[in-house]
């Protein structure tokens, strides 16, 4: 952390050096949890059945959307710990993590009580049906009931992690990841206590986390901690806090409505089990691309930098070889996907007909993978080098703008494949775009340096 | 710690505050930062000015749009370099640094929260009445109408509250956050300017300075 206050060193420093410095701890952390996402799949598909992969595949976007409330708060909260932090100033620091201790105990519980109360409801609007819904609606009962905690988990370990710890941070994630790993297969295999078992290992293993990051606060010693006078709401941190952590909920809650769109179509056109290949696929997928979102942690500072300090062969440097790394990554995800369907499939379920449904849409998926980390580094870059437009239209492009008008015009004709077709052309027209801008802005800088 | 006297001005737009400031600088021989306090802060971390000040004038932007921009870009995990906040953070750096070598006089940039704990520090708000501001502001720009003038006014007085209070602890415009609060339309511009200085001197005596 005392690296990043004194920026100079990114204009200076061995680019490589430097871009797996910063993109290091960032892909340690969004790899862990996209492999306990996978490892729970696993779990539950052997120990409980087929369906059981849908029926958690179903809770997926509810989770999301607790976890997006918990990032608002977290994010949000953070960001104002270390402007405050930033500026020595210890007691408006103190308020925000009473504040955030607060708030995320209100949100949690309200959380919880609609959430339950609606379960059902909600569950069927996901796309669950009356054979996927007890499991969905099992595991789902538990999550709410620990809803609390994950709340107050999520936004003070980000409190924490901007406060100057973000090694006991990473910690804490990785606690969770390991209690989980211990937990599930003792409550699953050995109890048997089916989907219910994995949600308690989930809850239990964050209620584990809470008491680490509760430690850490409550402790004196450390210069951030409770005490009392700081838990009442302030309008003013309030505000704050949903200011900045609007963003990311926003984001979140795009990714939710995303998903129950797919949900939904494959629910129409491939029924229950179709709903559990994507969860497959899908877990899978987001191992690779939260590698290619850890890399462009890691280049936005260094890009953004020498792009300021008008050091343009560094920022073509990191450039390239971010994009070089990002398509070995996806490029890998691709031959995998291609090549070995049924092994990986065969890893979550024993069911035949599941595995043959998620062998054939991951090959369709993953068919525009090897362009793809393209796309998302350039709409990365474009970020980094101010041209925020761009990097929101594109960041966009792939995920909301070209997919959702495929989701809705695809399946009527192709069914279940129309679903899976949709992923990739919508990928590959956004990489097209993508790369055009590119070309755009190395062509507009080029011409202007000619000028001068 | 030099016992440097710093002028901390926040101030309405169009209350002429950057016109004061800088007599405030030039009578006392002290040095005179606002906009110059970007390219400073700049310099002190190896940027290139310009690009500088474009980062700087996101900040004029919907600030909810910001933060998709943020997020996206990764500042939820690591704070991005040229966020608004860390921005912020470097200017404060500066003002902090520029306090200790000089005394000088600083407009804008929660300049008086960033030297809350400095003794030396007198801070002044100067708001003025609409129709002085209109005035004010019609001089420096031609060919715009009254209306339009107090459209810009309230967005500029917004923006700055919005920026002030989000980053201080205190509320911005109102006078138990500063020194001094100074209505410039009470005794004109050239007068309030002697009231300051008058104001300023006798506190920097009070302090042990003579000016």
């Amino acid at each position: 952390m005392t690296e990043k206050n004194s920026p100079a060193i990114l204009g200076t420093g061995n680019i490589k050096r430097l871009l797996l410095e910063y993109s290091g701890p960032a892909i340690i952390a969004m790899m862990t949890s996209s492999l306990y996402n996978i490892i729970d799949r696993i779990f539950i598909g052997k120990g409980v059945g087929a369906l059981a992969i849908s029926g958690l595949a179903l809770t997926f976007p509810l989770m999301n959307l607790a976890a997006a409330f918990g990032a608002m708060i977290g994010a949000g909260g953070a960001t104002l710990v270390s402007i405050k932090l930033g500026q020595k100033d210890k007691a408006s620091a103190e308020m925000v993590l009473g504040n955030v201790f607060t708030l995320n105990v209100i949100l949690g519980v309200i959380f919880m009580a609609l959430g339950l109360y609606f379960l059902d409801e909600i569950l069927y609007i996901f796309g669950a049906s009356e054979n996927t819904l007890p499991y969905a609606r099992d595991f789902m009962q538990v999550i709410l009931i620990g809803n609390v905690v994950t709340h107050l988990y999520l936004g003070l370990n980000s409190v924490m992690r901007s406060s100057g710890n973000p090694n006991k941070a990473m910690i804490t994630t990785l606690l969770t990841v390991v209690v989980n790993l211990i937990l599930a297969p003792i409550f699953i295999f050995y109890f048997n206590w089916g989907i219910r078992g994995a949600a308690t290992a989930t809850v239990l293993a964050q209620v584990a986390a809470l008491i680490f990051v509760l430690v850490h606060f409550a402790d004196k010693r450390n210069f951030l901690h409770f005490q009392s006078g700081i838990y009442k709401l302030k309008k003013r941190i309030v505000s704050g806090i949903f200011s900045i952590g609007m963003a990311p909920f926003v984001m979140h809650a795009c990714s939710c409505l995303v998903i129950i769109i797919i949900n939904n179509a494959l629910q129409s056109h491939g029924g229950d089990l179709a709903i559990g290949a994507f969860g497959i696929i899908n877990g899978i997928v987001m191992l690779f691309v939260m590698l290619v979102m850890g890399l462009n942690q890691g280049m936005q500072p260094i890009a953004g930098y020498n792009f300021g300090a008008n050091l343009h062969d560094r920022v073509r440097q990191v450039l390239k070889l971010t994009l070089i790394y990002a398509t070995i990554v996806t490029t890998v995800a691709f031959l995998l996907g291609e090549l070995l369907p049924y092994q990986i499939a065969r890893l979550f379920t024993n069911d035949q007909e599941l595995i043959e449904i998620s062998a054939r849409g991951m090959r369709i998926v993953v068919a525009a993978f090897p362009i793809v980390g393209m796309q998302m580094v350039v709409a990365n870059f474009f970020q980094s080098i101010g041209r925020a437009q761009w990097a929101i239209f594109l960041s966009a492009s792939r995920q909301l703008l070209f997919l959702l008008p495929l989701l809705l015009l695809l399946p009527s004709h192709f069914d279940t494949n129309g679903v899976w077709l949709s992923m990739p052309i919508s990928d590959a027209i956004a990489t097209f775009i993508a790369c055009g801008l590119l070309y755009a802005e190395f062509k507009r800088k080029k011409k202007s340096k000619e000028e001068n | 710690m030099g016992k440097n006297i710093i002028i901390s001005i926040g101030r309405q737009f169009g209350a002429g505050g950057r016109r004061i400031g800088k007599a405030l600088a030039e009578a006392l021989n002290f040095d005179y930062y606002d906009n110059e306090l970007i390219t400073a802060t700049a310099k002190e971390c190896g940027l290139d000015p310009e690009f500088f000040k474009k980062a700087d004038e996101k900040s004029e932007k919907n600030y909810f749009l910001q933060q998709i921009e943020e997020y996206i870009s990764g500042g939820f995990f690591t704070n991005s370099l040229l966020s608004n906040d860390q921005l912020f953070k470097l200017q404060s750096d500066t003002i902090r640094k520029l306090a200790e070598e000089k005394p000088c006089v600083i407009v804008g940039r929660c300049s008086d929260y960033v030297l809350r704990d400095n003794p030396y520090c007198i801070s002044i708000f100067l708001h003025s009445s609409d129709e002085d501001r209109i005035e004010r502001i019609k001089k420096r720009m031609e060919g715009v109408s009254d209306d339009e003038i107090t459209d810009m006014m309230k967005l500029a007085d917004k923006r700055r509250a919005h920026y002030y209070n989000f980053y201080s602890n205190k509320t911005w415009g109102m006078s138990s956050t500063y020194t001094l609060s100074v209505d410039v339309s009470a005794l004109g511009e050239k007068q309030t300017i002697d009231f300051l200085l008058a104001f300023i001197k006798q506190k920097a005596h009070q302090l042990g300075v003579d000016l």
